[in-house]
């Protein structure tokens, strides 16, 4: 177990956020969050990652609680990618990209290379000396997955961080939702865990090794993407009438909507 | 890599022309010196009046003006990168303000109290400047703050509201004070090199060199702050240790600043602005360029301020403003054009 939760307990003015939440993270697994608009993702990747404090319950990483873990050796172990992510100053793509290196500051050549690997991964080297504020949405969020990657990547086939990424797909077309997916798989194959927040249902059903469900604060479902991604679960979390289809290649749940008209 | 040798380039032209502005500054003034003079002086055993005049009022103010240029610059490019908003300034957000009300507290109210505290004037001034420049700074930082964003909105109105508040509390101090009090108002409020003397810049250099060192440490924390608190966290940056430090050692230096040459405005805004053209946002750049180049704009300043109006002198906060406010207009709309305001 890379990451693992026990009883979270989220409130924030006066309301809960997060009920008795369970959550489990394993070596080398790509886990995705599902759930509606404020049924809570961001609110459990926050507390995971140890920006929001729960009033009850703990989170802990590689067995250590995650308070207990020195800021410079949490950054070395696990990235995070938060939704919002206001930048106000003109720095160049690959200077933000290099911010996320700033946890090994003594690897100068190393980095380097970590660097254009990533950037190369991410399709970024044609546009590494523009300014970040001139670019899309989209492009601006792939960078910012460049900048999350970096803390992560090894330039060695084994990698062993765990990375969370808060809503990645939700400004990238189509061909980069479904690259990035492909690359996070890939990733987690080489060692990294990683857990994603994500709106695109059949997406995640597809890439994901294990699901969570979230609705209003609880856990409704979770586990493997067929045991999950069930019409009754989804229909009462998200109160409309679907159909589960398999997916032609790999047999994975896709969800349809019924349509009456 | 390509930008040390850019950046290398920036950083030793900046330099020399520092050099060269400070040696014109010895040589310039009511008594002009020819070089060969100069060196005598500085260097050589001549004696007299021209030695007085260039090692103990020209040579004091060049170095204040540079300890304070580079502190105001500094401070400025660190407190724009703690609210994440090239828009902020220690005169505009108020600090320089706060901080020249508690100078003036203790210049008209304080000798009572000194007795009390057992403390040099010249001590105790920088002392209360400090105290004033950290409240309005924690004032600005509770009412703008949050973790994911920084208004700038109520950051630039808080300010204003200290400013003024300051403002009255001088212009209070004064009325109620003696026949000096109006000449002090205008050196707190437009600022002035004149009170240079060796005392000054002794004190003024044990305060701003170590504070200063102690803020380029943090550049690269700051480059993280970039992306926000959040981020930096993930980054490793102890956030809130990080931001307690940033605060104090500004304040600490706009303090000490304000204390010795009063309000210079625009100059902690105008500076890391420019600089940010050249060198980018990254502090590991902009601070150490921030430092050089304040320093150069204000011993350019004051060279200014004591030459062009010869016999007269101009307070130097005068000429920083006039140059800094159409610069200050110019960078709003810049921001609005990236659609950032």
């Amino acid at each position: 177990m890379r990451l693992q939760a026990r009883n979270l307990e989220v409130e924030m003015g006066g309301r809960t956020i997060l009920d008795r939440v369970d959550f489990t993270l394993g070596e080398s697994k790509l886990v995705a969050l599902i759930g509606p608009n404020g049924s809570g993702k961001t609110s459990l990747i926050r507390t995971l990652s140890g920006e929001l404090i729960p009033c009850a319950g703990e989170v802990y990483l590689d067995g250590k609680e995650l308070s207990q873990w020195k800021p410079a050796d949490l950054a070395t172990t696990m990235a995070v990618l938060f939704q919002q992510t206001p930048v106000n100053f003109d720095i160049s793509v690959e200077q933000l990209v290099e911010l996320g290196r700033h946890p090994y500051p003594y690897q100068k050549q190393k980095n380097r290379e970590i660097i254009d690997d990533v950037m190369d991964c991410m399709e970024l080297t044609a546009m590494a000396q523009r300014s970040f504020l001139s670019l899309s949405g989209g492009e601006q969020q792939r960078v910012q997955i460049a900048r999350v990657l970096a803390q992560v990547w090894k330039i060695e086939p084994e990698m062993d961080g765990v990375l969370i990424l808060d809503e990645p797909l939700a400004a990238l077309d189509i061909v980069y939702q479904y690259q990035l997916l492909q690359l996070l798989r890939k990733l987690r194959s080489r060692g990294l865990s990683i857990l994603i927040s994500i709106h695109d249902l059949n997406l995640a059903s597809l890439f994901a090794d294990e699901m969570v469900l979230l609705d209003q604060g609880r856990v409704v479902a979770t586990g493997l993407p067929e045991s999950v991604f069930t019409a009754e679960n989804l229909q009462q979390t998200f109160k409309q009438p679907v159909e589960i289809i398999k997916h032609p290649g790999t047999g994975r749940p896709q969800m349809m909507f019924r349509a009456e008209y | 890599m390509k930008y040390p040798s850019k950046h290398a380039i920036i950083f030793v032209s900046l330099s020399l022309l520092l050099l060269c502005v400070s040696v014109l500054s010895l040589s310039i003034g009511s008594k002009s010196l020819g070089f060969g003079e100069l060196t005598n002086i500085l260097f050589g055993p001549q004696t007299g009046i021209a030695r007085t005049i260039v090692l103990e009022i020209r040579l004091p103010r060049i170095l204040l003006s540079a300890l304070v240029g580079a502190g105001l610059g500094v401070s400025g490019a660190v407190i724009q990168g703690l609210f994440r908003n090239p828009l902020a300034d220690p005169g505009l957000i108020g600090v320089s303000g706060g901080a020249a009300l508690g100078a003036a507290c203790v210049l008209v109210l304080g000798q009572e109290l000194l007795t009390l505290f057992f403390l040099p004037v010249n001590l105790m001034l920088p002392i209360a400047a400090f105290a004033g420049g950290l409240l309005a700074t924690l004032l600005v930082l509770a009412f703008s703050w949050s973790a994911m964003t920084v208004s700038v909105v109520a950051m630039l109105l808080v300010g204003l509201a200290i400013n003024t508040m300051a403002t009255g509390g001088i212009g209070l101090l004064t009325a109620l004070s003696d026949q000096d009090g109006l000449r002090n108002l205008t050196f707190w409020l437009l600022g002035s090199m004149a009170s240079a003397d060796a005392d000054n810049v002794l004190i003024a250099s044990i305060v701003i060199i170590p504070a200063l060192y102690l803020l380029l440490r943090d550049a690269s924390n700051l480059d993280c702050l970039l992306l926000g608190e959040s981020s930096a966290r993930t980054l490793g940056v102890p956030v809130s240790s990080l931001k307690f430090r940033l605060v104090l050692l500004s304040a600490l230096i706009v303090g000490c600043a304000v204390a010795f040459t009063g309000i210079i405005g625009f100059v902690g805004l105008i500076v890391p602005n420019l600089l940010r053209f050249v060198v980018g946002p990254l502090h590991r750049w902009l601070l150490p360029a921030s430092a050089i180049f304040g320093a150069l704009i204000l011993v350019t300043a004051d060279l200014l301020a004591r030459t062009l109006w010869f016999p007269r002198e101009l307070p130097i906060g005068v000429l920083t403003s006039l140059i800094g406010a159409p610069i200050f207009i110019f960078l709003i709309a810049l921001q609005r054009r990236k659609g950032l305001l």
